[in-house]
């Protein structure tokens, strides 16, 4: 266990140099006899992800206000070494992290963003809904502070979100898809990973290549024709919901909606096979 | 494509279990009844003959339509890019509608207000379900379409 723990600290050290360097070492781990140690590595990269916007002062300011609530003497009986060891790592992860963010915003020239920021963020959650409301009522409330023609930022758990009142303005900014704005590459690269190389993740001219074909059967005149399927399908949905309730037995709506949904798309024409036949 | 569902079925046996594969197995289905419908659809086409066109432009079928305007376009999606779609469709499709349904049944039975009652009066309005064109479901139910803005609004499956 010695030497996993000293590999941690190795994987915290090779993430300042490059990144490259970690998939390769992460490789590598995924071989090793201890099991589970590749996917904890991968989890901790997730996390480090979120707190990329986090200051090494807010860290440090946060270790000094929880750092008396827990008594040394029984958190060291409590706590083995080698996982005072682990969270040591840990700890270093999430600063070379941090260090790697601000070298990168560094050398790509990144300014901080010129608009108002949301007032009120907490540390680590940032401006995350607090209990009493729901994501939307934050929202609305932000909204309402900025007016109709506002932009403001919001810090979501470590993320800056920018959020536009006006429709136009975002209207400015898709049409400058796909060439200046571009979606997040992380969510690509996690579609890609699943061999979804779709419309979601294309981008460039393949977007507005794909984009054509899909509008094109999403348009007005294609979805006319798609009607007599939707219709099928409710009617069968609701019929099979009657049955349930005559039964008294509970019917999983959700469940049934992927059936219905799937099989309108995979339906063939001159209703060759019967759709719904047999589901939910 | 072969490649890909000999990696996925490798990376299952892995795990041993069909859920803890970051849903790639769900994906190999998906793109494998993708690649079904579009060989069936091909030889249905085949068959058919001259009104390949017509037939198909008149199905039912997204895929079919997407096959169509792939064939008569100048540049084509290769048969992956059209799984990739179709797949991306299917499951960004499937979520959202499911999950708006969902929310929607909710929002109508936590109501007070007689919520109810109004959009089922409203459906009344229109004689023959079976009959009805799209422009009468796309003007004939303005509070349906209010209520789902609304639900879409407030708790939008994305």
């Amino acid at each position: 266990m010695e030497k996993n723990y000293s590999s941690w600290l190795f994987y915290a050290r090779l993430r300042v140099i490059e990144w490259k360097p970690f998939i390769l070492k992460w490789k590598c781990f995924s071989t090793n006899p201890y099991a589970g140690f590749s996917f904890v590595c991968l989890k901790i990269q997730h996390l480090t992800d979120s707190f990329q916007y986090l200051a090494v002062g807010d860290v440090v300011d946060f270790l000094l206000h929880v750092h008396h609530l827990i008594p040394f003497t029984s958190f060291h009986q409590a706590v083995p070494p080698s996982m005072v060891h682990a969270l040591v790592a840990f700890g270093a992860t999430l600063v070379n992290s941090y260090l790697c963010k601000r070298k990168r915003m560094k050398s790509e020239g990144l300014v901080e963003s010129p608009w108002k920021k949301v007032p009120g963020g907490r540390r680590f959650f940032g401006n995350l809904t607090r209990e009493s409301s729901t994501f939307q009522e934050t929202v609305d409330h932000w909204a309402s502070l900025y007016g109709q023609d506002g932009i403001f930022e919001a810090n979501l758990a470590g993320k800056k979100y920018v959020f536009l009142c006006n429709e136009k303005k975002a209207s400015i900014i898709f049409s400058k898809r796909p060439f200046q704005v571009k979606k997040s590459r992380r969510l690509s690269k996690a579609m890609n990973s699943l061999h979804l190389c779709g419309i979601f993740t294309a981008e460039g001219e393949d977007w507005e290549r794909e984009r054509r074909f899909s509008c094109s059967a999403l348009n007005h005149k294609n979805v006319k024709n798609y009607l007599p399927t939707v219709k099928l399908v409710t009617s069968r949905s609701l019929e099979k919901w009657e049955n349930h309730s005559e039964m008294g037995h509970v019917f999983v709506f959700f469940r049934y909606c992927f059936s219905c949904y799937l099989l309108s798309r995979f339906e063939q024409f001159e209703h060759k096979h019967q759709p719904n036949a047999d589901n939910g | 494509m072969l490649d890909y569902v000999e990696a996925s079925t490798k990376s299952n046996s892995l795990l041993g279990h069909p859920y803890l594969d970051g849903g790639k197995g769900i994906i190999k289905k998906v793109n494998e009844h993708c690649l079904h419908a579009i060989a069936e659809l091909k030889k249905l086409a085949k068959a058919v003959g001259g009104n390949e066109s017509e037939k198909v432009k008149t199905s039912q079928s997204f895929l079919a339509k997407m096959l169509v305007l792939n064939k008569e376009a100048e540049a084509p999606l290769i048969t992956d890019q059209m799984i990739g779609n179709m797949s991306t469709l299917i499951i960004a499709g499937y979520e959202t509608t499911a999950v708006t349904l969902c929310s929607s049944m909710y929002a109508i039975a936590e109501d007070q207000t007689g919520l109810q009652e109004e959009l089922a009066q409203e459906a009344m309005l229109i004689e023959s379900i079976e009959e009805a064109d799209l422009e009468k479901f796309a003007t004939g139910l303005p509070c349906l379409r209010s209520f789902m803005y609304e639900v879409l609004r407030l708790k939008g499956a994305i």
